[in-house]
């Protein structure tokens, strides 16, 4: 015990001893959250655009201070021709011209489609702007959780899931193979250590600095974005330590798979982040991913975790709510763990 | 002619003097020592020298070209074998052996001829495809050794070569090290190990950055007083600590 | 040039020489080229909705009749209370209860916005719905709105995603390879000995780009084979465009690895540091939400991310067919990265 005691210690100070990467270790989730947090969103917001007024009357002219006005757009210029339209869109100034015919009360829009999202975000709103079609029956919709349909209470919680998965598992990814490359492992595999007391030993420092980063990561979310904070802040934390533990867990794995830091990090980088941000329900909806998709994103930790922090942030879900996604969580670490003591090298070749 | 003159080289870190006021000349085709307890200064000194880090005052003049100079046609005269083992270790020796022939600027046949060669001069046939990782140490630094020379410099600069290495393999070590002497090549080499300095020509002493004495072996016991170089060591440190 | 010609063979030995970085490079991404590309649906299928008529009329079963008929809808049955209408949604067993209470002219939606864009889209289609039901009266000052798409006119979100993720697959590629170079040296102590050699800053440089460079572009042309084969994505403008640029982009990408490399200490560091850059790049690129919606000063910086002027400019090439003459003003800001890094790799690279 006392040479895990050791271990541990020896693994603090090599955490604590290099102010540059401790600054990073703390700081990068902060400045990461505060930076997406801001820059992350889904309304439009000043989208270029262009106008070609073939109509010319008092009418269209209105349409045109409408479209102005409201925030959405910014209108960069008149165009007069089908060949200008298709210069602007192929130099990527313009994403939308809005046309008035001459013909009737209609309104036809060019939209550029290179950017399907920016595309149906941009007819949507223009169509906001200027049709004034509504049902003959009143829709009276309201938004339940997130009732100004706020992009932050959207996309923070899932800021919080790819932050913490990833500077987790980077932390412990290249533990195990940094020790192989500097050859200390050598000196560690001769003492009375046992892989597992190794492996946790690895672990458990960087589970505190994973609270520290939950913790700073809740307060931004609190008093920065005001995301609602409807469940109970010990259980949300309960599961966000649980998911950075699963987090870690994985990187140790890595680490007794790779053999050099290079390739732990193009494996925990390379390997995790796109599927991370992609596949865990932050930007797209998976219940919309075709089916081979969606199977796929069970293997994915961090999106159980958005389920379950959503869940617990934005409607107050209690622990029997999310029962499912923290015993996955837990399951998924169980697993790594075991693996990662099972392959730890014994000895060196 | 000098393969080395130093004149008042001197290396400071913050407040601390790591070399201090050096002043003296290497003969060409000299073995010469460097002795001096860890932390003396051995190998702040042959970084400088070998252009590795810049002098805080102070000049020197390493085959006839200051060191402040950093000239490519002095980089292609000396060899180094620094003293943390550096040759890749996921390549094998003949991967090593080509890199740093080619970057040196031998030509293909000369390469060529100068691996094979190295394969009869250090008994490495058959182990010649073998990453260096998997080299007993010894091994190790006889091919960091023949990699310095590869390019037949006029001086190599070894630091520690035989640091962790069994007292038969030191001994076979040092033979090489007297023979490419005997060719004309100028060696600098630090040791701490005292035996050693019997082999060389001439041998410096650091105590804490000070060169404390200069002379031949022999002459050293001699004004010491003394029969081994231990004594002579452990006389000038206690010297210099007071 | 023979000098370099032996650092190259050195580096291409090492890279390939851990067995497990052939797969990494190359099948790695190919593997989430094919599978991630499918990961951007925005159409919303299959949106669970409760119907709780309370007015029982004729007009009402119309209404829910209308929602089963609706391929967009799944009718959930079983809310018939407040209670289960509340349970519901909350255990997310349905995204939105249409509630039609008894008599009145209106009809109350609830909907489930943790997931907001959902959400916004279901508001829309149910007035759709219910605008079929209750047709709108059209008056002489009502404008109808309707619109096209250009170079996509199916809006397919893979022949955007496939070239997207491709370009961030590079972009990995080669920045993390960069950045964990130069310090490995430093590391394992074969600096010191490179220094004493007659290699120059600029061999050694140019060693340490070229390789991760062809790599990059292989890995590109890779890609675009693959869009093509498996995704039937043919680029609309020019190939040589497409190459052309993304040598300069890969350029400036590796200079800025390869400057994270020379001012870091340890591979832990550049590896940290690369990792903030490229979350932030990758996440600001426009990809996933546009730049035009980023606060202003956001905007200011995201003019400093190359993934973003990159993304845009494939995305022009590829689908709407711009030229040389098109993207100059792209290839000029991306020369000037190229530049601005290399020459902060150059500087700071301590000899
Ligand atoms: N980069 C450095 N920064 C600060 N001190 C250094 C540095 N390099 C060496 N030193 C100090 O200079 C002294 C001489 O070191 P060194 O030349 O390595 O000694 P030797 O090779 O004789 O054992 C030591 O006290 C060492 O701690
Ligand atoms: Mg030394």
């Amino acid at each position: 015990m006392n040479a895990f005691l050791g271990f541990i210690l020896k693994e603090f100070r090599h955490i604590l001893r290099d102010r540059r990467t401790l600054a990073i270790l703390f700081g990068l989730p902060i400045v990461q959250l505060l930076l997406f947090g801001y820059a992350i969103r889904n309304e439009l917001t000043s989208a270029e655009i262009a106008v070609w007024d073939q109509a010319r009357t008092a009418e269209s002219r209105a349409a045109i201070a409408r479209l102005e006005a409201g925030g959405y757009f910014r209108v960069m210029g008149r165009v007069d021709s089908e060949t200008q339209v298709d210069h602007l869109f192929r130099r990527g100034v313009v994403r939308q011209v809005v046309v008035f015919p001459t013909d009737g009360p209609r309104v036809h829009l060019i939209t550029d489609g290179s950017d399907p999202n920016m595309a149906r975000l941009l007819q949507r709103y223009t169509m906001g702007v200027l049709s004034d079609v509504e049902p003959g029956k009143d829709v009276r919709t309201t938004y339940l959780y997130n009732p100004g349909l706020k992009s932050a209470n959207l996309f923070v919680p899932g800021l919080m899931a790819v932050i913490l998965m990833l500077v987790s598992t980077l932390m412990t990814s290249i533990s195990l193979t940094r020790e192989k490359e500097t050859g200390t492992l050598e000196t560690l595999l001769a003492s009375p250590l046992a892989p597992a007391q190794i492996i946790w030993g690895k672990v458990l420092p960087y589970l505190l600095v994973s609270f520290v980063n939950v913790g700073t990561v809740l307060v931004i979310a609190r008093a920065v974005f005001g995301v609602p904070f409807n469940g109970s802040v010990a259980l949300f934390i309960f599961v966000s330590l649980l998911y950075a533990f699963t987090a870690l867990a994985l990187g140790m794995l890595i680490s007794t798979v790779a053999r050099t830091q290079q390739t732990a990090m193009m494996l925990s980088l390379g390997g995790l982040l796109l599927p991370t941000i992609l596949l865990s329900g932050f930007i797209y909806p998976i219940s919309n991913m075709p089916d081979i998709l969606q199977a796929i994103s069970h293997v994915i930790p961090a999106r159980w975790y958005m389920v379950a922090n959503r869940a617990i942030l934005l409607k107050g879900a209690g622990l029997a709510d999310i029962g499912r996604e923290v015993l996955i969580l837990a399951g998924m670490t169980a697993l790594f763990l075991t693996v990662s003591i099972r392959r730890f090298p014994i000895r060196l070749d | 002619m000098n393969a080395i003159e130093t004149h008042h080289l001197t290396k400071r870190f913050g407040g601390f003097t790591a070399v201090d006021d050096l002043t003296f000349s290497v003969r060409a085709g000299e073995i010469f020592g460097f002795l001096g307890a860890n932390g003396a200064g051995k190998t702040t000194a042959m970084k400088m020298l070998t252009g590795l880090a810049a002098p805080t005052s102070g000049d020197a003049t390493v085959a006839g070209r200051s060191i402040r100079d950093h000239a490519v046609s002095v980089k292609k005269r000396i060899g180094y074998m620094s003293q943390r083992f550096s040759l890749y270790e996921d390549l094998s020796v003949r991967e090593n052996l080509r890199f740093f022939g080619g970057v040196y600027g031998l030509d293909d046949a000369t390469l060529a001829d100068r691996i094979a060669r190295f394969e009869t001069t250090y008994h490495m046939s058959g182990r010649m495809h073998t990453r260096v990782k998997e080299l007993p140490l010894g091994i190790k630094q006889n091919v960091a050794f023949g990699t310095a020379l590869l390019h037949q410099p006029d001086i190599v600069f070894l630091d520690e070569p035989t640091g962790g290495v069994d007292p038969i393999t030191r001994r076979r070590f040092w033979g090489m090290l007297v023979e490419e002497a005997a060719r004309g090549t100028t060696l600098f080499v630090t040791t701490h190990y005292m035996d050693e300095a019997e082999y060389c020509d001439r041998i410096g002493m650091m105590v804490d950055g000070k060169l404390v004495a200069l002379d031949t072996p022999a002459r050293l016991k001699q004004t010491m007083g003394v029969a081994t170089m231990d004594d002579v060591f452990v006389k000038l440190a206690r010297g210099g600590a007071a | 040039m023979r000098i370099l010609r032996f650092i190259l063979v050195k580096e291409f030995t090492q890279i390939f020489r851990d067995k497990a970085m052939l797969p990494i490079l190359f099948v790695l991404p190919v593997v989430q080229l094919l599978v991630l590309s499918h990961a951007a649906v925005f159409e919303v299928n299959g949106l669970r909705i409760a119907v709780w008529d309370q007015d029982r009329t004729e007009e009402s079963r119309r209404l829910e009749q209308a929602f089963r008929a609706n391929t967009y809808f799944e009718v959930v049955e079983g809310v018939q209370n407040e209670a289960a209408a509340n349970r519901y949604l909350r255990e997310g067993r349905v995204n939105a209860v249409v509630m039609i209470p008894r008599g009145s002219g209106v009809v109350h939606v609830r909907i489930d916005a943790v997931d907001g864009y959902t959400a916004g889209i279901a508001d829309a289609y149910i007035r759709q719905v219910v605008a079929s039901v209750w047709p709108p009266a059209i008056g002489p000052d009502t404008r109808i709105v309707s619109g096209r798409f250009r170079f996509n006119p199916e809006l397919d979100d893979k022949r955007n995603m496939v070239p997207a993720i491709l370009v961030l697959l590079i972009t990995m590629l080669g920045a993390f390879l960069s950045a964990m170079n130069i310090v490995r040296e430093r590391e394992i102590g074969t600096m010191d000995q490179l220094d004493v050699t007659p290699i120059t800053r600029a061999h050694f440089i140019l060693g340490k780009l070229i390789p991760f460079w062809l790599i990059g572009l292989g890995m590109f042309g890779i890609g675009l084979t693959v869009a093509w084969a498996v995704f039937g994505i043919v680029s609309a403008g020019p190939l040589p465009v497409l190459f052309g640029t993304a040598a300069l982009y890969l350029l400036s990408v590796l200079g800025l690895g390869l400057w994270v490399s020379s001012v870091s200490d340890t591979q832990h560091q550049a590896m940290l540091v690369a990792w903030f850059l490229l979350v932030v790049f990758i996440l600001m690129s426009g990809l996933f939400t546009p730049v035009s919606s980023m606060p202003e000063w956001a905007r200011h910086i995201a003019q400093l991310n190359p993934v973003k002027w990159y993304i845009d400019l494939v995305r022009r090439v590829m689908l709407a067919g711009a030229g040389w003459a098109d993207v100059l003003p792209s290839v000029g800001v991306l020369a000037v990265f190229a530049v601005a890094w290399n020459s902060l790799a150059w500087w700071s690279m301590r000899r």
